[in-house]
């Protein structure tokens, strides 16, 4: 019996492990910010799945299609820049606005420099909290300290 | 009220140390009144939070702006039911909510056990109570809700639209109440090895306390995917986001429990396997909610960025490192009586469910931490999305449903080769019925006939499991088949509840099995224009703009028809809110009982003469909500306790007078 239960537990394992490992490489996508993405050179990512986090939306730059579905806009990371297009079909989240976090996946195409991306997630400026005091705390704190 | 409120934090933070050591030194000494003082203490932290909480609540609502946490998480235009909501839509709120929940928890096990579990009660409560300590502590020094600030803002900057809705306002109270719940379970293990009283009797207020966090977790989980699909609007329930994952996890280690446990009561087998898995399940989601607020995996969801990961990590170690003390010491204790005879037997079908639910909860959980994994190992980050998760869980779920219709077929021990034609013959020809329905209607997916087949045989075993029961009962006794039915579901809750649990389940896996005909179109269509989308016509009449306090609404109306015949006018809207500037979907949905036709507004022209649809057809999801319905009904029922369980109560309650402080003693003395 404790053979037997030995065998079962390694066929359940080793089943689990097939999954697992074929599922990986059928949808991966390589994590990279920014940086990265443009350090890289052309042939090394061109094709590869992508996906593009720390990133927010440069305000102003949404140029929507006639219906609003699918957008070109630009990205940042405080730095630099990126020229991008929407290709998915999803409706975008209704978080994707002017500084809104990014997170998303695609694909670099090195011809026009601009990523193509076929699904975005974006966390609205300030994530829950609609917006942040702390600066402000930290400014009038830091302004009494100093007048006192 | 704030002040009171932080006041209240603070003492509260000082009773549940006080109860925890009250706890403790009680039963080493067996001090009873120790012990009383413990538990008394621990009501203290329950009334003590409370108030914290309504000090934070009253500062909500009377919108004290000065007060930080309130200035960025409501606003003076915002509906009063969401007010409600942002006690626990912040960071600092939520870990409040967390506290509270966990203390009303606390409060709750002290009173009901009273007068039960007498050896066992001390170290749950010195547990329990440790964790509230825990949470008051990451309040007051990681994440304080009542900081104001040194000026007074106009006005606030309000919950997040897209959580001004129904759903939201009870899917984070209950997936709280589900993921803080496992804390009481997992403190009587604990009391179980600290006390070294280690047979059926904790494991009988283990089992309780855990079906109850389990369906509130269940039934947060299915709120969640509601929500999503009629919010956000992309025609899914279920999206494979770290956040969902991290709740998923610790339900399906809950879900191996409660059903191992059921071996260890009847065969005093598995009794190591058990406490791991308790102490998982806890563990789970505790790690979850680590994953989750540390920011190390990156989520659309909120809370990234915080710096209360750390106290998370001390707190996870400590239960790490404290459980595995605890179970090493205990092991000779923890023999098991009995040893598997057969592989055809019920108590190999629940090992091997315990296997298939943990390789699923393993599967999830390299998926979440694949990007810290890759990097740590190659140094490339490496994402894995939805399509990973479902090619990896499909497989594991049809194992699994088809181990919820087998389990019960197989005899405890042994199944004789007689017995095994028995039991599994209604339900394979079900099987086969089922086959030859859904092939006829057209189905050719294989994972969706082999669901679907599955479904049926599940459904077989489960009818055949009540026709055996009413059949039983009227050969003793000339009952109806209704009363018979009545009186088995309501004498053997734990039994035929449970079996309606599983024809839960098959809904939800029907459910789950129309993705596979989802039909999902997009479309640019002139005022008046029709088309057709499966054998649905819809024509779009006209576009309408409308205006109010917080938000201005745009709204399309078309109607619906199915072979000619109107069926409904639906009004997709695009919702902009001024204060956030951020615009929603409002999706219109069409309900029939086989489908659901969904379509979103996506956008429209200049000129207003033309517009954009999104149109999904789901057959078959109406059956994800009602199974879920029926999830809750029927957990709920399966742990209501019946005339037996309170039996069973008296004789612990008799039990433990008796041998109060032996087990305590000899625990204290190795």
């Amino acid at each position: 019996m404790k053979m037997k239960l030995a065998i079962g537990s390694l066929v359940v394992a080793f089943g689990v492990i097939a999954l697992i490992t074929m599922g990986i490489r059928q949808s991966s996508a390589r994590h990279m910010t920014l940086d990265t993405l443009i350090e890289q050179s052309a042939e090394q990512i061109s094709g590869r799945r992508i996906q593009l986090a720390g990133c927010t939306v440069v305000p102003g730059t949404i140029e929507w299609d006639e219906y609003r579905h699918r957008p070109a806009f630009l990205i940042t990371d405080g730095e630099r820049q990126m020229q991008v297009r929407y290709t998915g079909n999803a409706v975008l989240p209704d978080t994707f606005q002017d500084r809104a976090q990014l997170v998303m996946e695609g694909h670099f195409v090195p011809e026009s420099g601009r990523f193509e991306a076929e699904m975005v997630m974006a966390k609205c400026p300030s994530k829950y909290e609609g917006q942040n005091y702390d600066e402000h705390r930290d400014a009038v704190e830091a302004g009494t300290a100093t007048g006192s | 009220m704030v002040d009171i409120g932080y006041f209240a934090l603070c003492l509260s933070l000082a009773a549940s140390g006080y109860a925890v050591f009250a706890s403790l030194m009680g039963a080493q000494r067996q001090h009873e009144g120790l012990i009383r003082s413990g538990e008394n203490a621990a009501l203290a932290v329950c009334g003590l939070y409370t108030v914290a909480a309504i000090g934070l609540w009253y500062a909500i609502f009377t919108k004290d702006f000065q007060v930080q946490y309130v200035a960025e998480n409501t606003s003076r235009s915002q509906p009063f039911q969401y007010v409600l909501a942002s006690l626990w839509g912040g960071q600092s709120g939520s870990i409040l909510f967390w506290g509270w929940v966990l203390s009303i928890f606390t409060g709750a096990t002290v009173l009901f056990n009273r007068n039960r579990y007498r050896s066992l009660m001390p170290y749950t409560v010195a547990v329990l109570t440790g964790s509230c300590l825990f949470f008051a502590v990451l309040n007051l020094f990681g994440s304080d809700p009542f900081v104001r600030l040194p000026f007074t803002p106009q006005d606030g900057s309000g919950l997040n639209p897209i959580l001004q809705h129904p759903y939201m306002a009870i899917h984070p109270p209950l997936l709280y109440a589900g993921m803080i719940g496992m804390t009481v379970p997992f403190a009587f293990g604990i009391a179980a090895l600290a006390a070294r009283q280690l047979d059926n009797t904790w494991l009988r207020a283990m089992r309780r306390w855990l079906l109850i966090p389990w369906a509130f977790l269940g039934a947060g989980l299915m709120l969640g995917g509601k929500w999503a699909y009629v919010e956000l609007g992309w025609g899914g329930y279920w999206g494979w986001d770290p956040v969902e994952n991290a709740s998923l996890m610790p339900w399906l280690a809950a879900t191996a429990l409660l059903h191992s446990v059921q071996i260890q009561e009847r065969k005093g087998m598995l009794k190591v396997w058990n406490m791991v898995l308790l102490f998982f399940t806890f563990g789970m989601t505790i790690f979850g909610t680590f994953l989750t607020r540390s920011g190390i995996v990156s989520s659309v969801h909120a809370f990234a960025q915080s710096n209360i990961g750390s106290y998370f990590v001390v707190y996870l170690v400590l239960i790490i490192l404290g459980s595995t003390v605890m179970l090493v010491r205990r092991l000779p204790d923890l023999k098991a009586e009995n040893h598997l005879e057969s592989f055809a037997s019920r108590e190999s079908a629940f090992l091997f469910n315990n296997w298939i639910l943990l390789a699923l909860l393993f599967a999830v959980l390299w998926g979440t931490l694949f990007p810290v994994i890759s990097e740590a190992v190659t140094g490339e980050k490496i994402t894995v999305g939805a399509p990973f998760f479902n090619q990896v869980s499909i497989p594991m779920g049809l194992v699994l449903i088809f181990l919820t219709g087998a389990g019960p077929l197989f005899a405890w021990r042994r199944t004789s080769k007689e017995g095994f034609r028995r039991n599994f013959g209604a339900p394979a020809i079900w099987a086969a019925v089922t086959l030859i329905v859904v092939i006829a209607v057209g189905v050719r997916d294989f994972y969706a006939l082999t669901s679907l087949t599955l479904c049926g045989f599940v459904g077989g075993s489960v009818v055949l499991e009540f026709v055996r029961g009413i059949a039983a009962r009227r050969r003793t006794s000339a009952e109806s088949v209704v009363v018979a039915l009545a009186t088995l579901l309501a004498k053997s809750r734990r039994r035929y509840g449970g079996y309606l649990v599983h024809v839960a389940m098959v809904m939800l896996f029907v459910g789950f099995t129309g993705n596979a005909f989802s039909v999902d179109r997009e479309m640019v269509l002139q005022q008046g224009q029709s088309a057709t989308v499966d054998d649905y016509t819809i024509t779009f009449q006209t576009l309408a703009f409308g205006d109010d306090d917080s938000k201005s609404v745009s709204a399309a109306a078309l109607t619906l028809a199915q072979d000619g015949e109107f069926l409904a006018t639906l009004v997709p809207e695009r919702h902009l809110y001024k204060k956030a500037q951020q615009t929603t979907t409002e999706v219109s949905i069409y309900s029939s009982w086989f489908e659901d036709f969904y379509i979103i507004l996506v956008g429209f022209a200049d000129d207003n003469a033309s517009a954009k649809f999104q149109i999904y057809v789901n057959p078959l999801v109406g059956c994800v909500w009602w199974g879920a319905a029926l999830f809750v009904v029927s957990s709920l029922w399966t742990m209501w306790p019946s005339a037996r369980d309170r039996r069973m109560a008296r004789l612990d309650r008799e039990s433990s007078r008796a041998d109060t402080w032996e087990p305590a003693l000899s625990g204290a003395a190795s």
